[in-house]
């Protein structure tokens, strides 16, 4: 609402430059995570927010707009690790584990030995386990993320913890 | 500490390192730019896609000839049984249909001044979804009391769509609506409808009609009897006509149906079962055809 009660039309561009200010950051963030590289993260997310602008009359409820956002990333995100997938098809995995021989980091190397064991999981495990922890989504916002069933994100929560602490055991030893 | 506290703790120390790019907002801005003109050069091929289609549709009409055997022949003339006076132009290019009301289909555009208005007013999106557009259809232009959309689906680039809809949920007569996409982020329109239960040799789709319309085909319905209506512009034009065809199979059925109107344009002849029970719509088909410009009603006797 304007002054003296007068409706001020708001533009699409201007609804999406508030959600860009909102959310543009926590899913550059989110799909790093999930990618482990920063540029095709942004490049994942800027697409994201290209097709909510062109698409917003295909919006049904611009309420959801950010969960369409959400799930927009991850789909990019899944895109981006099939194309690496078949690029380094054949290639011997690159251990990302490279523990700090300073004994000040040691927190750190417990935090990057987590996300290195993160990457390894299974595609769907690893988006449901950042979404519920490191995004602090419920099971059914999770699930509504991912486009599966509540029932779905809680065998994928289970198996991925399950599998990053045999991971991590497994580098310990 | 847990593993899912662990977990949270490593991710968001992770994600907190990652630095955004300043001129992010700036980039999208620019991708907005380049998938824009990418949409409009699309919109601008499938424009191309339907002048050819329909256009072609259009020369096989004005060409085709009905005779008194109602079976249409390809042959020189018009499909009208009384020749037009005026000379039916095929559009040639993407301006040209755009400008022809004839690209718009029966409903709900009758022509191309409706489609911009209602793709220029952000209000009412109902049109832009396939299904809610056969939904309205069966409900607003053939007037079935609770339709039900059993299924739709869109082909893309050329935007031919259909959708199947059922007079109610408990009902297994079904009507297969089909429509057009005005362009690819464009609103649908309806250019037809089709039954098993009415079959129809005359009318053809694109045929140009004079009144009385002449009308042959195959049906099956409840005492044989079938509703034949002609629509000008959406609205029903003279009264509505009932033909005999068969009740236990498909039997033959033809007539003539006289119209009132002056002008032309697009318009459809609707043939409908109603029910048994209620005398509600159940099932219709729906031939698209054109009425010449110099048409005028025919003088009272």
């Amino acid at each position: 609402m304007g002054v003296d009660g007068v409706v001020v039309p708001i533009t699409v561009e201007a609804q999406v430059e508030a959600l860009f200010r909102q959310e543009y950051v926590s899913l550059v963030r989110l799909a790093s995570l999930l990618l482990g590289d920063r540029a095709a993260s942004e490049e994942v997310v800027q697409d994201a927010f290209v097709r909510l602008q062109t698409g917003w009359d295909r919006i049904r409820d611009p309420q959801k707009a950010t969960a369409w956002l959400r799930s927009a990333v991850l789909n990019g995100a899944r895109s981006t690790i099939r194309r690496r997938a078949v690029r380094r098809r054949g290639l011997e995995p690159v251990p990302d584990v490279a523990p700090s021989a300073e004994a000040g980091a040691l927190v750190a190397d417990d935090h990057r030995r987590m996300v290195a064991a993160l990457r390894r999981l299974p595609v769907r495990q690893r988006e449901a386990v950042t979404l519920r922890f490191y995004l602090d989504l419920s099971e059914a916002a999770t699930a509504e993320a991912m486009g599966v069933s509540t029932g779905s994100v809680k065998t994928h929560v289970h198996r991925g913890l399950a599998a990053l602490q045999a991971l991590l055991e497994e580098v310990d030893r | 500490m847990t593993i899912e506290d662990r977990v949270r703790d490593a991710t968001r120390a992770e994600a907190d390192r990652v630095e955004v790019d300043p001129e992010a907002w700036t980039r999208i801005q620019a991708g907005v730019g380049r998938r824009r003109r990418t949409q409009r050069r699309r919109t601008a091929l499938v424009a191309a896609a339907v002048a050819l289609v329909v256009g072609g549709g259009l020369a096989v009409a004005v060409h085709a000839r009905g005779d008194d055997s109602g079976v249409v022949r390809a042959g020189p003339g018009p499909t009208t049984d009384t020749a037009p006076s005026t000379a039916t132009t095929v559009p040639g290019s993407v301006a040209e249909i755009y400008a022809d009301p004839r690209g718009t289909g029966v409903w709900p555009f009758t022509d191309h001044n409706q489609v911009l208005a209602y793709v220029t007013d952000p209000g009412d999106r109902t049109f832009y979804a396939p299904d809610k557009t056969a939904l309205a259809f069966a409900k607003q232009y053939l007037h079935m009391p609770d339709p039900y959309i059993v299924g739709s689906g869109v082909s893309r680039p050329f935007g031919a769509t259909g959708a199947v809809v059922r007079p109610s949920h408990d009902s297994k007569v079904q009507t297969r609506i089909s429509l057009l996409n005005l362009g690819a982020d464009g609103p649908f329109t309806v250019t037809g409808a089709t039954t098993d239960d009415i079959v129809i040799d005359r009318p053809q789709p694109g045929a140009l009609v004079t009144t009385p319309v002449k009308v042959s085909g195959r049906s099956v319905a409840f005492e044989a009897a079938i509703a034949v209506e002609v629509r000008l512009a959406g609205q029903l034009s003279g009264e509505s006509t009932t033909l005999l065809g068969g009740s236990t199979q498909l039997g033959p059925f033809s007539g003539e149906i006289p119209y009132n109107a002056s002008g032309g344009g697009p318009g459809a002849v609707v043939f409908y079962v109603r029910s048994a029970k209620d005398g509600s719509v159940v099932e219709a088909a729906v031939v698209p055809v054109l009425f010449p410009a110099d048409t005028r009603p025919l003088p009272s006797p």
